[in-house]
């Protein structure tokens, strides 16, 4: 008897643009006491799913346009009425979403808001309902729970929070848990605790969870089961063992492949365009169908393996970029009224050297100093002391004016393509004005023809000279703030989170674009970035860093094999593994 | 949502076009539109092949509505639908000059201290801080006795180099202190508003990315950040128009505003109010008028707070 069954669930939104099949024919089920994946990227309509059995969707525009949730076989969650359906939420199903920092009300105790499910659903007193509040913090690993429950959110650290968060849907013991990306906005290190957490409390309760997420190594590491969903339909569903060894639908084929791991060889990643054909009819209905020339391709790529460039050992040869003590303090506070001034050492005596035609991975946890790095190379921010040697001159003590020669010849990349172009210029303008600026091109027929050619060169086209940014999916607004990088014809790029933000088919499309242009350009990057499978994947060196300093450098294989700082080796250990071998051990 | 097109050049769909698009659907919105216009039309256009508003004939005083005066005429024997057509064209280029001037002081204000940021920020909002902490009326009154000084000197310049009919130069100067001295002092709050948007705007990476790119701090400023905080800027001063009606009306009223015998709705709302009992309509008919711009405006300025709300076009 499964605890929860979907079977034929449809979600559509309704606006004026038209008719969305944001979740369309999807059926699946899930145990007592089992853990399933859902994978799928942005809009693929997971988390849809798992707002309409609550009915936590604004309608009009959303509307369930068939289908039946049967939870533990005799309610049927889509026609309860309101007081029921509320009954029922917080009590026996449960959710924890994905941002810890804006789900806890800041005006509230942790312990008022632990404490608050029980006293809604239940009918105790204020005192056993806080020894029960405390009793399941301490379960999720907060320490020192009794001293620790009278504090507001804003003392606890992300972690904390979503432990807290998760102790709040705990506390009145459901039966099923409704995770919506808990792990997402957490560092590798916090995930794998909390994913740890998941799994003891599930063996200790009895509690199934329902694991939405876009990370195909997090649903390795926790789930029992995983179900795949792509524009709406689930694609395939499957034990892990099973999807990951085996996987039948050319998407989940895809989309293991384009995954960098530890273990990536390829030069060029496939992407899930190499594996499915995608046909969409006048109506909105998709056919999916798996290339014929699949295998083919694959194996051309198979043979463009990289030859073991990323063991060699550092080069002696004259760096492109040094950075030597390189510190930077912001100081807040000591306004008028003489507050006293608070120091934060972003950065903290950071050494690096980056030889021209490479790339150098900076890996690092939240707040540890990476981004500050890029940006006072850049001179964005200004570096509190220590020197900048770029090609032979001292960047950090350059006048405004001197740096402008600089500007030219070295760019950055940001995390996020939604803010990073003027939403009022077209593609043209954000493209030509660099030009302009810095007097590339002769007239303006010769700067047009060059944006042409930078727009074929990233993948787009002339096509798309008129357009707006906000025309753009994602991934295409990426792929033109490289274009805009690329204008003023640098050598030397800053790659800041730039593939964080992006589902895994497009981050293999950019990073194989970025690797294109390395080779075609001999570009040097500086790649910053949490996510250490990527790093592996676009870096000659990596170097660690944390809380201000570089813990580590070396060459990329090396540096993965055999760490040699401790911090080093737990980072590389919280990094869920979806390799065969870990996920046969696990499944017995 | 991005649509693929085969190699074909299309004109992309910038954010002022949406905001056109979303603007046509909202029907008060267009409607208000076009009421102002109707106003405009009346006040600019009509009111050349009206009668003589300031011609008094004492002996048809308080004439009922008829064919030659169609809403009757006042104490003096003044055709009142001529001097709510002339009053009119007062009231509505205060709302706009006064507008104008404040909008064009407010975002360079606004957008160069919230740009600069640190020492010079502080000082100019302070600066800003003052004058809003003295009350306006007291500053407008003061700020437009000083520059009517001046517009006896101006009358006679314009007559004596331009040429201008006397008259008509005289009213003229007699109105223009007060249009600038509610526009000189209406700017402080949008300049405010500036410059809050423009601290989220300079935080936004394509601003760091231009910083990046070597391009100057003016073109910074000028190419990448104001445009963007222009949406709000123009929400809020729809908004002020009416204000500025408002207090044109305001001081008019107080009689400290526009003279005799030139007139504005405000004007004529004061001649109406000594004759509230037995001339009702003396009060009603330029009331009538005023209200029905107010109300435009403000629904104008909720549709357009709609249309340009960035937030419905992010994605």
């Amino acid at each position: 008897m499964s605890l929860l069954e979907i079977k034929n669930l449809k979600t559509y939104f309704h606006t004026r643009a038209g008719t969305t099949r944001a979740v369309d024919d999807v059926s699946f089920s899930i145990d007592k006491g089992e853990i399933v994946g859902v994978v799928g990227e942005s809009g693929s309509g997971k988390s849809v799913t798992c707002h309409t059995m609550l009915g936590l969707l604004p309608s009009p525009p959303a509307k369930v346009e068939g289908g039946a949730v049967t939870f533990d076989d005799d309610d049927e969650l889509l026609h309860l009425s309101p007081p029921i359906l509320r009954a029922i939420r917080g009590k026996r199903i449960s959710m924890i979403f994905q941002d810890p920092m804006s789900c806890l009300n800041p005006y509230l105790t942790i312990l008022d808001q632990v404490a608050e499910p029980i006293l809604t659903h239940e009918n105790v007193s204020r005192e056993e309902a806080e020894r029960r509040a405390i009793e399941m913090m301490k379960k999720v690993g907060i320490r020192d729970a009794e001293q620790r429950a009278h504090s507001h959110p804003h003392e606890f650290s992300g972690g904390m929070r979503q432990r807290a968060m998760i102790a709040m849907a705990l506390v009145t013991n459901p039966d099923l848990l409704l995770a919506d990306e808990p792990t997402t906005a957490l560092d590798v290190t916090v995930q794998a605790r909390i994913l740890q957490i998941l799994r003891g409390l599930r063996d200790d309760l009895g509690v199934a969870v329902l694991f939405v997420t876009h990370d195909l190594g997090v649903v390795a590491d926790v789930a029992d089961r995983v179900v795949v969903m792509y524009r709406g339909k689930v694609v395939e569903q499957g034990s892990v063992l099973s999807i990951f060894e085996n996987p039948s639908h050319p998407y989940v084929k895809g989309l293991l492949a384009c995954r960098p791991t530890f273990e990536t060889k390829y030069r060029i990643l496939p992407t899930v365009d190499d594996f499915l054909e995608t046909e969409e009819a006048p109506d909105g209905s998709l056919t999916l169908r798996e290339r014929p020339d699949a295998a083919d391709r694959l194996a051309e790529l198979e043979k463009q393996v990289a030859t073991d460039e990323h063991t060699e050992a550092l080069p002696t040869t004259e760096p492109l970029l040094e950075v030597k003590d390189l510190k930077v303090h912001f100081t807040s506070g000591g306004g008028f009224l003489g507050k006293p001034k608070e120091t934060v050492k972003a950065v903290d005596g950071v050494d690096l050297s980056i030889p021209k035609g490479k790339t150098l991975g900076l890996v690092g946890e939240s707040g540890c100093g990476k981004t500050t790095i890029g940006r006072a190379i850049l001179r964005l921010v200004r570096p509190t002391s220590g020197s900048i040697r770029y090609d032979g001159a001292n960047l950090a003590s350059l006048n405004p004016d001197a740096m402008l020669a600089y500007r030219k010849r070295m760019q950055i990349i940001f995390q996020d393509p939604y803010a990073s172009l003027n939403p009022r210029l077209t593609i043209e303008q954000a493209l030509t004005e660099p030009l302009a600026v810095h007097r590339i091109g002769s007239g303006s027929s010769d700067r047009r023809d060059r944006v042409v050619s930078l727009l074929e060169e990233v993948g787009l086209s002339s096509a798309h000279l008129l357009r707006y940014p906000h025309e753009f999916s994602g991934g295409q607004r990426q792929r033109l703030c490289v274009a805009r990088a690329l204008a003023v014809e640098p050598e030397f790029i800053v790659c800041d989170e730039c593939v964080s933000a992006m589902d895994v088919s497009v981050q293999a499309q950019v990073l194989n674009l970025l690797n294109e242009l390395q080779e075609s350009r001999s570009l040097t990057y500086l790649f910053i970035s949490h996510d250490l499978s990527v790093v592996k994947f676009v870096s000659d060196h990596v170097a660690v860093m944390q809380a201000g300093r570089i813990v580590e450098t070396n060459c990329a294989e090396d540096l993965y094999r055999n760490p040699k700082e401790t911090y080093t080796q737990e980072l590389l250990d919280a990094v869920p593994k979806a390799d065969l071998k870990t996920l046969r051990k696990r499944s017995g | 949502m991005p649509k693929e097109t085969a190699g074909v050049t299309k004109h992309g769909s910038s954010l002022w076009k949406d905001a056109r698009h979303r603007m046509a659907q909202n029907k008060f919105a267009m409607a208000s539109l076009g009421v102002i216009a109707l106003m405009i039309l009346f006040c600019f256009v009509f009111a050349w092949f009206c009668k003589d508003p300031n011609k008094v004939n004492l002996v048809n005083k308080f004439a009922p509505f008829s064919g030659e005066h169609w809403f009757g005429t006042d104490a003096l024997g003044r055709d009142l639908f001529a001097r709510i057509l002339y009053g009119g064209q007062v009231s509505i280029l205060v709302g706009l000059i006064a507008t104008a001037v404040s909008v064009a002081i407010g975002i360079v204000y606004g957008a160069v201290s919230g740009f600069a940021g640190g020492r010079i920020d502080a000082v100019m909002m302070r600066v800003v801080d003052t004058l809003l902490a003295i009350p306006f009326l007291v500053l407008v009154i003061v700020l437009q006795a000083t520059l009517s000084t001046f517009s006896g000197d101006a009358t006679n310049w314009i007559v004596e180099s331009w040429g201008w009919d006397k008259e008509f130069t005289g009213r003229l100067t007699n109105v223009v202190p007060l249009f600038f001295a509610l526009g000189l002092l209406g700017w402080l709050t949008l300049s405010r508003i500036v410059r809050a948007q423009v601290l989220s705007i300079k935080e936004r990476e394509f601003v760091e990315a231009a910083v990046a790119l070597g391009y100057s701090k003016a073109r910074i400023l000028f190419r990448h950040v104001v445009p963007n905080v222009l949406g709000p800027t123009i929400v809020y001063s729809t908004l002020t128009v009416p204000g500025f009606i408002m207090y044109e009306a305001i001081l008019s009223f107080l009689g400290l505003g526009v003279e005799s015998p030139n007139s504005s709705w405000g004007v004529l709302i004061k001649e109406g109010a000594n004759f509230l009992e037995t001339e009702v309509q003396l009060l009603l008919l330029p009331g009538l008028f005023f209200s029905l711009t107010l109300f435009s405006l403000n629904f104008l300025g909720d549709g357009l707070r709609d249309a340009l709300d960035v937030k419905a076009s992010k994605d």
